[in-house]
């Protein structure tokens, strides 16, 4: 790896953010390599410098006039689905979003069985039988299709 | 010189002469088993007539015998009621050249299956007597009678062993079939049909037929209703078909059917009058235990590649071995 990329990863390892072997990687270069040795120093000391200076707190009114702020903000789609997030948690009791949950459940898997039993069919062995005389009955002269319920007739 | 001894010579040839020429010329004036057998399919298809027909199909240790009433209008209606068995009555067919519809009366119950009157039928059906003109010794028996009426008398013969032979009663003015019968490869009678009653020349109206259905039954083409050729069935199926690489002599490709909404093909081949067929199931489609203990006709039931085959033939097992081998 370049000393460009390492430098880069740098920042990352001063704040912890980086993996353990990441970490090591790091360390190992930074004992063979001067010049990120130089700069790991030059980061280090202004890390410590910000990490001197105090919080600044906010002027007195500061939270007040955010939220008027706020309030008067045009909700955003995401903020809309936060909100009915919060709507539903808050106007269904536990028993009824169960209720709710179960019946969606219930809807899909009945959805489901009658999709099933339209598209599979109950197979007569008979079926197979009919099949074989009704292709024999193509050659037939005086033949009219045999009946569709051989499986009847026993 | 006696001349009446002169003429007692010359009288017996003179007779032989009389038999010959009449010979010649009803064998000049008589009509050929295979032309017999062509105006006979052109009759199927062009006849107005109501008849009775009794059917008996045979299998290993069991028989099924149907008797139905026929109305035919040509080109391409055919309207059948079942009189017999008792417990089948309420069956009908209505057949309008598209399809295929059967019926329970008093209930919403339709089966639809592929038209017998339509021009694919009538393709596969000329198909199908030229194969029988190929592979069948073809010959004319002494005329008969069947239901007071003069019919010629037509035998089919293989000519390679182990096919099934035939039998059939030709109605000398109408050409049309009134009576068959199917002999498999040892000899044993396998199905036979005859009218009981027929009357030609009768009209009806179709709508009249058409009252016995709760509704008008409608139906969206599916594919699987339709009889298909090998270029349309590869276009249509939804899995990767096998085919037989061997089939006995004389046998070629016949139809192919799609079965439980294209779930399942059948592959039929025939040789005019035996037929072979080969189901083939998609993978997952059905448990090989439903064929179990099947003795139907000549079943050969193997799995390959996920999905089930069932072959199924009047021909010897040695055979049916032989064609299930070549599957691939």
């Amino acid at each position: 790896m370049s000393c460009k990329k390492w430098k880069k990863k740098l920042s990352s390892y001063l704040d912890n953010e980086v993996s353990s072997r990441e970490r090591s990687k790091i360390e190992k270069h930074l004992k063979s390599c001067r010049a990120c040795f130089n700069q790991f120093k030059q980061l280090e000391r202004v890390h410590r410098l910000v990490q001197s200076i105090p919080p600044e707190k906010p002027r007195p009114g500061f939270y007040e006039r955010l939220s008027e702020r706020l309030s008067q903000k045009k909700t955003t789609l995401r903020e809309k689905l936060v909100g009915w997030r919060y709507g539903w948690q808050l106007s269904f009791p536990r028993v009824g979003k169960i209720a709710i949950a179960v019946s969606a459940v219930l809807l899909v898997s009945v959805s489901f069985y009658i999709w099933r039993s339209a598209t599979s069919y109950e197979v007569n062995i008979k079926v197979f039988e009919e099949e074989y005389f009704r292709s024999q009955q193509m050659n037939s002269f005086v033949g009219e299709l045999a009946l569709p319920v051989f499986f009847e007739i026993e | 010189m006696n001349p009446g001894k002169g003429f007692q010579k010359v009288l017996p040839c003179l007779f032989i002469l009389i038999i010959l020429s009449g010979g010649m010329t009803s064998a000049l004036l008589a009509i050929e088993p295979k032309e017999i057998l062509t105006r006979s399919l052109e009759a199927q298809f062009g006849l107005d007539f109501e008849g009775i027909k009794k059917t008996e199909f045979r299998l290993p240790g069991r028989s099924y015998t149907t008797t139905t009433r026929i109305i035919r209008q040509e080109p391409d209606f055919t309207y059948t009621t079942t009189l017999a068995p008792a417990r089948l009555k309420r069956w009908i067919a209505l057949d309008d050249g598209e399809f295929r519809i059967w019926h329970i009366r008093g209930s919403n119950k339709f089966e639809f299956f592929p038209s017998e009157n339509s021009p694919e039928a009538k393709e596969i059906k000329r198909k199908s007597l030229n194969l029988k003109f190929i592979n069948y010794k073809i010959s004319r028996l002494l005329d008969s009678y069947i239901l007071a009426r003069p019919v010629y008398v037509i035998s089919l013969i293989p000519r390679n062993s182990g096919n099934p032979r035939r039998k059939i009663w030709i109605d000398k003015k109408t050409y049309l079939p009134l009576k068959e019968e199917d002999y498999n490869w040892r000899g044993e009678l396998i199905s036979s049909s005859f009218y009981t009653e027929i009357h030609f020349d009768r009209r009806f109206s179709k709508e009249k037929f058409y009252r016995d259905f709760p509704q008008r039954p409608r139906k969206k083409v599916f594919s699987q209703e339709r009889f298909l050729s090998l270029k349309d069935l590869r276009r249509k199926i939804r899995f990767p078909v096998f085919f037989p690489q061997y089939l006995p002599a004389g046998y070629e490709f016949q139809e192919a059917v799609l079965l439980f909404k294209g779930r399942a093909v059948k592959l039929t081949y025939t040789n005019g009058l035996g037929v072979i067929c080969l189901f083939q199931m998609a993978p997952r489609g059905y448990p090989e235990t439903i064929f179990k203990d099947f003795e139907g006709a000549h079943p050969l039931v193997w799995k390959k590649g996920g999905r089930t085959f069932l072959l199924m033939a009047d021909i010897s097992r040695k055979e049916l071995i032989k064609i299930k081998q070549s599957v691939k």
